[in-house]
């Protein structure tokens, strides 16, 4: 045997072999560019399923091209065998794997053009213009995501509508659940008023990007990577637990369901997909796995910024290519690693993940102190709230036949200090059945601000469901809405009177004070005054006793029926200096009105 | 929380995939003998035998000048007298004392020590005579220890079984229990960590007694260095930043063995146990020899070579030492022989996926250390220290690129240095 003596390394982990790694990442992304052939071959019909191959069919070709081309611009003759060499450096430049990606990070409508301009600006711009694999600094595929998607945005939302069971399938420029979740500022639990159920957006079963919504297909091949030592786990566990942990203390903050606003804030978009795959790209990440670290929980900053606070509807293509921007420095800072500097370094970390957290739940305070009504979901922001339901029992009181069914609707009534109607909820299992809740769903705004203008006098004195608060095929359930709204109200007795104030002075008209009172158990619990205010003769007078009229009606409030008969003047705070007159007529309209009997 | 942002990677050679060679002894003895009378810093040892001169099994053949540290005869015959052979750890052609084997194996009278309770000088000349110091391993911290008996900064004593392999089970653990209390007495303290490696083997013996204190730790490849143990079962803060503490010594299990095997029998060391591995011979076995055997007569136990090109070393994959020929005899110094399939260095192009980083023991950063190399930027070579490395090759292990990130730093150590020494003239 000749031995070898020269200089040569002893022993190798098998594992540690680029080619090997390469392979192992190719085989996962053909994985998920298959199952999104299958979902949209078997959602959509096979016409979307050739979409999805075709799609990836021109992006390989043309970046096939581009490699064949630069590597015959940088073929010397001293390279060897000219087409030898062009494959040799097609196979080892692996534009192929940012083609994958870039193709699955776009949506089934993307016209071949677009995806064409796309592919040349990733591979030739973005990777070969810094000296291929290995030396660009960017990562291609998300930038050549972002390219197109600032310069054709409009050509790039078109998906296809996700629950197409009905209906033939066609491209839609609709919203997605992402641009959804956006609009209501992504503070939401639950997706009951959305078409997109939690499992269906872990399962990746609706609209987006071709591979970015298989979530959980995503995590398990991010796990497959990991223990075969493909790539790092540190930045994705980083990025994803600083998520987490933002949003769990956020929901704490917003009062809603932590588990089920991150399950959602995390499944939704291109989070999983991001993390997964392009910030784990070595290449464009810190080489330390405390740089890398860093990198995963500084993206997560990002992603949140840009989700809470911009207009823009995906932050994580973005963070991410600011922090591919950023890993340079963050390599420069981390010199060594030494547990003498780690421990340094882990407060650096761990301030860094409670700054995170900190900000965005302190700006999410703030808001809520500043405008306690902003959010929807928020029961605090209102002066009270009824709650009330009906259910399949309540179906033989109602005048009609009716087929009992499983419905139970669940209503809450918001209400003002005046008892005006603020807002409308609905909750519990609305109309479930077929068709029904498509028509449901259609007509069921449009049918509670119909009973919000009615208002609460008008909700209780309904007796036979007039045709402007039914839903036609709905007949059943728009019943339980209003027997659901009468029972939120039951306790509550209400009594109207309207009165003329004859006003001393010649220059003054006469004016009505129509007075709605709310009696519960014999208190008086609020008071309205509808048509008075604002016509007091006008001029000053008017003002004067609008800005009282609020104190004069709190006066009122809490004090028993029995106090207020008995009154003969209106109590200190009811006297409004300036308009005695009306203070006194405000006194006799609820007295009036306490005579009369309670509606309904 | 810093394993967090350390890799783990399997030792390669696991005891399990090593036989355990059942030979006849006196198969691998030769006609004529030859043992090194050269000291690995490549000084002459002092004979104590002339030509002619009968030896036994156990005779005094040389010893160091300045110590009188002993080396002794395997077989018992004639003295032939000085030949110059290949000594692979020197790395050149060294003197050897060729002796006739009458075949006779007559044991010399068995070496006489002092009581465990006896003062630690006489216990020093006692364990001196068991030639022990000439031996791989644990020879040159113990010889510290000799040379400075007065060092009382020693806080613990760590017995590395990392390289557990299938032969110890076959030495009675009274011997290694022996050992150890000799260790103890000698430097003054309690207890020993003894550190083995988590495999499916037997090791319940080895962790019966009060004054072992046994840690197992996974059999990574960062585990077969001394360093990378003290720092797992210490921290880091029991380790200097790189070379040895004063406050740690190590030693491997199988040289307190043959500490206490001397120390209970009386016979001085004339075998050692070896090990063959790799992917480049047929069978990885596991035995013990007669010191003067030859390396071709083990390789032809172990079935022979595989390839027709292959790279030979001694020792551990890390800090190995690498040989051009395996015509050389085994002496005490002698570690494990490995034949592996030479890779190719700079195969492809770094991804910075950070693997080299993420296992260096002392937490340098290769990647970083070859740009700046590549740059000229001796500012950042300054701040990235390459001159901390020790040479183990972990990063050359582990990189998926096949780069030799080994020699940029080696390259950069030297840069600094002269770096160094310049900033030093300047400011004289």
């Amino acid at each position: 045997m000749k031995f070898i003596t020269g200089n040569a390394t002893l022993v190798h982990e098998k594992k540690a072999n680029t080619a090997r790694q390469m392979t192992l990442f190719t085989m996962a992304i053909a994985c998920l560019w298959l199952i999104a052939m299958i979902y949209q071959g078997v959602a959509h019909g096979a016409r979307y399923a050739l979409q999805t191959f075709i799609l990836m069919a021109v992006s390989q070709l043309t970046t096939f091209l581009i490699d064949i081309l630069v590597a015959s611009f940088r073929y010397q003759t001293t390279d060897g065998h000219h087409v030898r060499y062009l494959l040799k450096q097609y196979g080892k430049q692996y534009s192929y794997i940012t083609a994958a990606l870039l193709t699955l990070s776009l949506p089934i409508g993307t016209p071949i053009y677009v995806l064409i301009v796309a592919n040349i600006f990733a591979t030739m711009l973005v990777k070969y213009a810094f000296g291929g694999f290995g030396a660009n600094i960017f990562n291609p595929a998300i930038f050549g995501r972002l390219f197109v998607s600032l310069t054709f945005g409009g050509t790039l939302s078109t998906f296809l509508p996700p629950d197409t069971s009905a209906m033939i399938p066609t491209l839609t420029t609709g919203a997605t659940i992402t641009s959804v979740l956006n609009q209501m500022n992504w503070f939401v639990d639950s997706l009951q008023t959305t078409p997109v159920q939690v499992a269906d957006l872990w399962l990746g079963f609706y609209a987006g990007a071709l591979g970015e919504t298989f979530a959980i297909v995503l995590l398990a091949i991010w796990g497959i990577l990991v223990w075969q030592r493909v790539i790092n786990w540190r930045p994705t566990v980083f990025f994803l637990f600083t998520i987490l942990l933002t949003t769990m203390s956020l929901g704490l903050i917003r009062g809603i369901n932590p588990l089920s606003f991150s399950l959602i804030f995390i499944g939704s978009g291109s989070i999983i997909f991001g993390a997964t795959m392009f910030l784990t790209d070595p290449v464009t990440s810190p080489t330390t796995h405390y740089g890398k670290a860093l990198y995963g929980v500084l993206a997560a900053f990002l992603v949140l910024l840009f989700r809470f606070y911009s207009s823009y509807v995906e932050g994580v293509a973005f963070s991410i290519a600011i922090m591919n921007i950023l890993a340079p420095t963050i390599d420069r800072l981390i010199t060594n690693i030494h547990p003498k500097e780690m421990r340094k370094n882990f407060v650096w970390l761990s301030s860094l993940l409670v700054f995170t957290v900190a900000f965005n739940g302190g700006i999410s305070l703030y808001a809520i102190n500043a405008n306690p009504s902003s959010s929807s979901s928020e029961p605090i922001g209102y002066y009270r709230t009824f709650l009330g339901t009906a259910t399949t029992d309540s179906c033989s009181v109602i005048e009609e036949a009716c087929i009992p069914d499983l419905d139970t609707i669940t209503a809450s009534i918001h209400v003002n200090e005046r008892y005006r109607i603020e807002a409308i909820e609905l909750g519990g299992k609305v109309a479930t059945l077929g068709g029904w809740s498509n028509l449901w769903q259609a007509n069921i705004t449009s049918l509670l601000s119909t009973y919000q203008t009615l208002g609460i006098p008008g909700i209780q004195t309904v007796n036979n469901l007039p045709n402007d608060l039914t839903i036609t095929g709905v007949t059943n359930s728009s019943h339980r809405l209003k027997l659901a709204l009468q029972d939120a109200l039951k306790t509550l007795a209400t009594y109207q009177a309207s009165v003329v104030v004859a006003l001393p002075d010649d220059i003054f008209t006469d004016w009505p004070i129509s007075v709605t009172v709310y009696v519960e158990e014999g208190v008086v619990v609020a008071l309205d005054v509808v048509d008075g205010e604002g016509t007091s003769g006008g001029g000053s007078i008017a003002q004067i006793w609008q800005q009282g009229l609020g104190l004069a009606l709190a006066t009122y409030r809490g004090l028993t029926v029995q106090e207020i008969m008995t009154m003969t003047i209106p109590p200190q705070g009811a006297t409004i200096i300036g308009a005695t007159v009306s203070s006194h007529g405000l006194l006799t309209a609820i007295q009036t009105a306490l005579e009369g009997q309670p509606l309904a | 929380m810093i394993a967090l942002f350390r890799d783990r990677y399997p030792y390669p050679y696991q005891a399990k995939h090593i036989h355990n060679a059942e030979i006849d002894d006196f198969q691998l003895y030769l006609q004529q003998i030859a043992i090194p009378i050269t000291h690995v810093n490549g000084v002459e040892l002092e004979l104590l035998v002339k030509e002619n001169d009968q030896v036994f099994v156990g005779s005094k053949i040389a010893a160091r000048k300045e110590t009188q540290f002993p080396i002794y005869s395997s077989v018992s015959g004639i003295v032939k007298g000085k030949v110059m052979l290949y000594h692979p750890i020197i790395g050149r052609k060294t003197a050897h004392l060729m002796i006739e084997n009458d075949g006779k194996y007559l044991q010399a009278s068995p070496l006489t020590f002092c009581k465990l309770d006896a003062p630690k000088e006489a216990l020093l000349e006692s364990v001196k005579l068991t030639g022990i110091i000439e031996n791989k391993g644990v020879g040159n911290p113990l010889y510290q220890i000799l040379e400075n008996p007065k060092n009382s900064a020693l806080e613990h004593i760590v017995i590395n079984g990392m390289l557990w392999h299938g032969n110890l089970e076959k030495f009675p653990f009274d011997w290694f229990y022996l050992g150890v209390q000799w260790l103890l007495k000698i430097l003054g303290l309690t207890f020993v960590d003894l550190v083995l490696p988590t495999t499916d083997l037997d090791k319940t013996t080895w962790t019966t007694s009060s004054l072992v204190n046994v840690h197992f730790l996974s059999p990574t490849i960062q585990h077969i260095l001394d360093t990378q143990v003290i720092n797992t079962i210490y921290g880091d803060t029991m380790h200097a930043f790189s070379g040895q503490s004063d406050k740690v010594i190590a030693f491997t299990l199988e040289n307190i063995i043959q500490l206490g095997s001397v120390l209970s029998t009386g016979a001085p060391i004339t075998k050692t146990p070896i090990e063959i591995r790799g992917v480049g011979v047929q069978k990885p076995i596991a035995l013990t020899v007669p010191i003067g055997s030859l390396m071709t007569k083990l390789i032809e136990i172990a079935g022979g070579y595989v390839f027709d090109e292959a790279l030979a070393y001694l020792g551990i994959p890390l800090l190995a030492k690498i040989v051009s020929e395996d015509q050389f005899v085994i002496t005490p110094l002698t570690p494990s022989y490995a034949v592996e399939k030479p890779l190719t260095l700079n195969a492809d192009v770094c991804t910075h996926c950070g693997a080299c980083a993420g296992i260096c023991p002392v937490y340098l950063q290769p990647v970083e250390i070859k740009h700046a190399l590549q740059q000229d930027n001796t500012q950042r070579l300054l701040k990235l220290q390459p001159q901390v490395c020790l040479d183990c090759g972990l990063c050359n292990v582990v990189c998926p690129a096949n780069l030799d990130m080994m020699d940029a730093v080696k390259k950069a150590k030297l840069k600094v240095k002269v770096a160094l020494a310049k900033a030093a003239m300047v400011k004289k």
